[in-house]
Formats: structure tokens, sequence, C-alpha cells
């Protein structure tokens, strides 16, 4: 039996029946209403996808930028402890000149102090074991580092050159009991010779009982043998005792520097005789 | 086409991560742990090197039998000698001259007390007595750290360094306990990777 819209139109020009024309449109609109969805839940998806990519990408740039700026940071910071390393090795020496001219130009002359180069260099190793008190820097030969030079920091004298391979050099540290380092009391220019106790802080000894020293007292170098900077600080006095024998005192100092914080010094060469 | 027979190239992979272990040991050592002192009264630090030369002999041990009543009836008093300087693992006092070797360049040093360390770890032979005994390996570092840095000691004094016995008071009971709460994170691995690497049967290429 033909239906009430086949009757109207010619099945020749219109070969599709109602019942078709309609299940057509059905699915037209049941796909319409499903890819909607579909689609958004596509785009969703990808979008998440690409968000994960993108966000990843993001953090390798931030992360790449923000170790630029690390590395950046650290050259400055680097060459500006370099800078103020100098300034102090600077303001120390004018300090003794303005203190004592007439006896450093005697002693050194104003063309040797003016003379002594540094040359920077990073702490790479400490010392493996209990024993002894050495560090390695990452200078050596190549870079005119020689045995017996000074090292120093800004903060204090960290100790002297012991060892010099091509590109790394063994510092002893003036905590080690092999270093001695003639050193002076600042405020009362009481002479004597610093030597390290291993793990124990360093000690001045057999100073004559009845120099003026006081817990306090910054204590620095002496310098007279040309290897280690004059004026430079070395630590303070943490304990003044008398010796049993009744005429000499043992002199306890704290270094300035802190031996196993080392990350940056200066190698002083000794002043060419 | 192959250089090197089967047994060559397992040997020389064995020797390869064994110098990897041991320079391993000594980076983490001197750009670690030696920054990270342990300050009670003075700062002290774990000495890693010497807990993995102390272990190396523990684990591989020495190939000898135990001694018999009847061979000390029989043997001569060199043969007993001798067997009493071979009980020590010969591995350990090896792996520790290399240790030792590589300090030298450091320290300016032969610190002697590493090969006597390695050889004695292996006098226990804890792989050949009894497995059940494994947790010994924390008093074998403990004892055998006093014994290395008494001989370190008595070697530095000779050379004339003042303080050394002043320091070994200081130094030598903190350092050993250390050294002994790292045993167990050492010989295990250790011992482990030495049963894979023997149990690795050699089968030849087709």
């Amino acid at each position: 039996m033909p239906g009430p819209i086949q009757g109207r139109l010619s099945p020749n020009r219109f070969p599709i029946d109602s019942e078709s024309a309609a299940e057509v449109l059905f699915l037209l609109v049941v796909f319409y209403l499903l890819l909607g969805p579909a689609g958004g839940f596509v785009m969703s998806a990808c979008a998440n996808v690409s968000g994960i990519f993108t966000k990843g990408a993001n953090q390798v740039e931030s992360t790449r930028n923000l170790a630029n700026q690390v590395l950046v940071a650290s050259d400055r910071i680097k060459s500006l402890e370099k800078t103020v390393a100098d300034q102090e090795l600077e303001l120390t020496k004018l300090r003794q000149e303005s203190k004592d001219q007439d006896k450093l130009r005697a002693l050194l002359g104003l063309k040797q102090s003016l003379s002594r180069k540094t040359i920077a260099a990073d702490v790479v190793t400490h010392d493996p074991d209990n024993w002894f008190e050495q560090v390695t820097v990452d200078k050596g030969s190549e870079d005119n580092v020689r045995k017996g030079s000074a090292v120093v920091s800004n903060l204090g004298v960290v100790g002297q050159v012991v060892s010099v391979g091509p590109h790394a050099s063994v510092v002893r540290l003036i905590t080690d009991p092999d270093q001695k380092l003639g050193v002076l009391i600042a405020r009362t220019n009481v002479p004597g010779v610093l030597a390290g106790k291993n793990k124990n802080p360093p000690e001045v000894q057999d100073v004559a009982v009845g120099s003026a020293v006081d817990v306090g007292d910054k204590v620095t170098c002496l310098g007279n043998g040309g290897v280690f900077p004059q004026g430079h600080p070395v630590g303070v006095v943490n304990l003044v005792r008398r010796d049993t024998n009744g005429t000499t005192l043992t002199i306890e100092i704290t270094p300035s520097e802190n031996f196993f914080d080392l990350t940056h010094v200066l190698v002083v060469p000794p002043i060419d005789q | 086409m192959t250089f090197f027979s089967m047994r060559t190239r397992k040997k020389l992979w064995i020797y390869g991560w064994t110098a990897a272990a041991a320079v391993s040991a000594i980076v983490i050592q001197t750009t670690l742990l030696s920054h990270f002192p342990v300050k009670e009264a003075v700062p002290v630090f774990c000495n890693l090197p010497l807990t993995v030369a102390i272990l190396w002999g523990a684990v591989y041990g020495s190939p000898m039998p135990s001694i018999s009543p009847d061979e000390l009836r029989l043997s001569s008093a060199t043969q007993i000698f001798l067997r009493q300087a071979m009980s020590g693992s010969v591995a350990g006092a090896l792996m520790g001259g290399f240790f030792a070797a590589l300090y030298t360049s450091m320290v300016g040093v032969f610190p002697a007390y590493f090969v006597f360390a390695g050889w004695i770890g292996g006098y226990f032979c804890m792989r050949n007595t009894s497995r059940t005994l494994s947790f010994l390996c924390i008093p074998l570092v403990l004892v055998v750290t006093l014994l290395a840095e008494t001989l370190m000691a008595w070697q530095l004094s000779l050379l004339g360094r003042t303080g050394t016995f002043d320091n070994l008071m200081q130094i030598a009971l903190p350092e050993a306990a250390l050294n002994a709460i790292l045993a167990p994170f050492i010989y295990f691995p250790l011992r482990r990777w030495y049963d894979t690497v023997t149990s690795v049967k050699l089968v030849p290429h087709r």
C-alpha cells in the first residue's frame, strides 16, 4: 500500500520512498547529535595531549632559561668573588702600607708588592681520609701555579700548594700539622708561628707570657717570606692558655675560612727573589 | 671475528666493572662524603674506599680450605706460615693497593693500610664459612677499620708526622662506626653481583 507522500510525487523523479527519507533524516539527526559531543571529545583529547606536550616544552624551556640564569649568576658570582678577594688583598695591603710604610718599603719594595698576580681556581676535591688536611684545585702548572704558592680566599688564608700537576694542584690547608705559617696578632703586633692540629683548631705556640693577646683579637699573615700576602686575615683568637712550663702561652685560633665549604680560592705565586 | 676468547672477555668485563666501582668510590668520597663530616666533638667523615676494600676481600674470601688438627701436627713451620700468609684475600689486597695508588696522587703518602685491610678482609672468608653470618660484615668493618687506622698512625709516625696518635684517638672510633653503618649497603649488592657473575655460563657464539 503506497504512502501519502509517495502518492503525490512521481516515483521516477524521487526513487527514495518516504520511510527511507525519514530514516535518512533520522540518521542525519543522530549523526549530528553524536558528532557534536564526539567532536568535542576528540578536540578536548587533542587539546589535552597537545597541552601535555606544550606544557612539557614550556617546562623544558623554563628550566633551560633557569639553568642559563643560574650559570650566568654563577659566573657573575665567581667574577665578583674574585674582585672582592682582589680588593680585600689590596685593602689589607694598603692598611699595612699606611701602618708601617717605611718598613714595607725596606723589606719588599713598592715595585715587588705591586707585581703579585693571582690565579682564580675552583676546589674540586677534598682530602679523602681523616689524616691529611688537603684539597685539590683545578689549576696547575699550565696555569702558572707553582709549588709553594700561597692559597687565599676573600675570607682568609687557606693554605699552600704542595704538589702541582699540569691541570690540578694539591693544597695543604693551614689546619694540617705539617703546615706552618708566620702570623701576627694585629692589635698588638705580637708575632708567632701558626701550626695545624688536624681536626682541632690550629695553634700559635711558644708565645712569651705577658704578651698582650686577648680572645677575639684578629690574627693576620706576617708575610715576610714573600709567599703569603702580608696582612691577609688568618683567623680570630679563640683561646689563650698558659703552658705547663709557665713561661709561654699557646693561642688557639679559629680560622676565618670554613675549610669544608671551600669552593673558590685564589692562588698567589711567591715573589721572585 | 673475535679477538679474545670467551673466558678472556668475561675476565675483561669483570675487571672493567671492578675498576669502575673503585673509581666511583673514590669520586663519591672526594666530591661528596668528604664535604659533609659528622661533627660530634671533631669533624670526621666515613671512608668509603676503605669499606669497599675490606668487603671486597670478605666477598671473595680465601680459596683455601679450613685448617684441620692433623694438618697442624703434620705441617712444618714454613708451611703453616705460608698458609697464614695466603689465607687472606689476594683480591682484597689488590683492591686495597689500587685504592692506595689512587690516594697517593692526593695525599703524597702510599697508605699501606689499604692493602692490609683488603687482605685481612678475606681472612675471615665469610662467603666460604657460612652465609647465615652475613651480618658479620658490620663488626668486621668496625674492627678492621680500627686496625687499619692504627697502622696508618704508625706509618705516619715513622715518617715523622706530629700528632698522629692524638688524631687516631679522635677519629678512629667515629670513623669505624660510620664505615660499619655503610657496610651492609655495600656488602649485599657486592655479593649479589659476585653471585651473578660467577653463575654466568660461557656459551660461544655460533
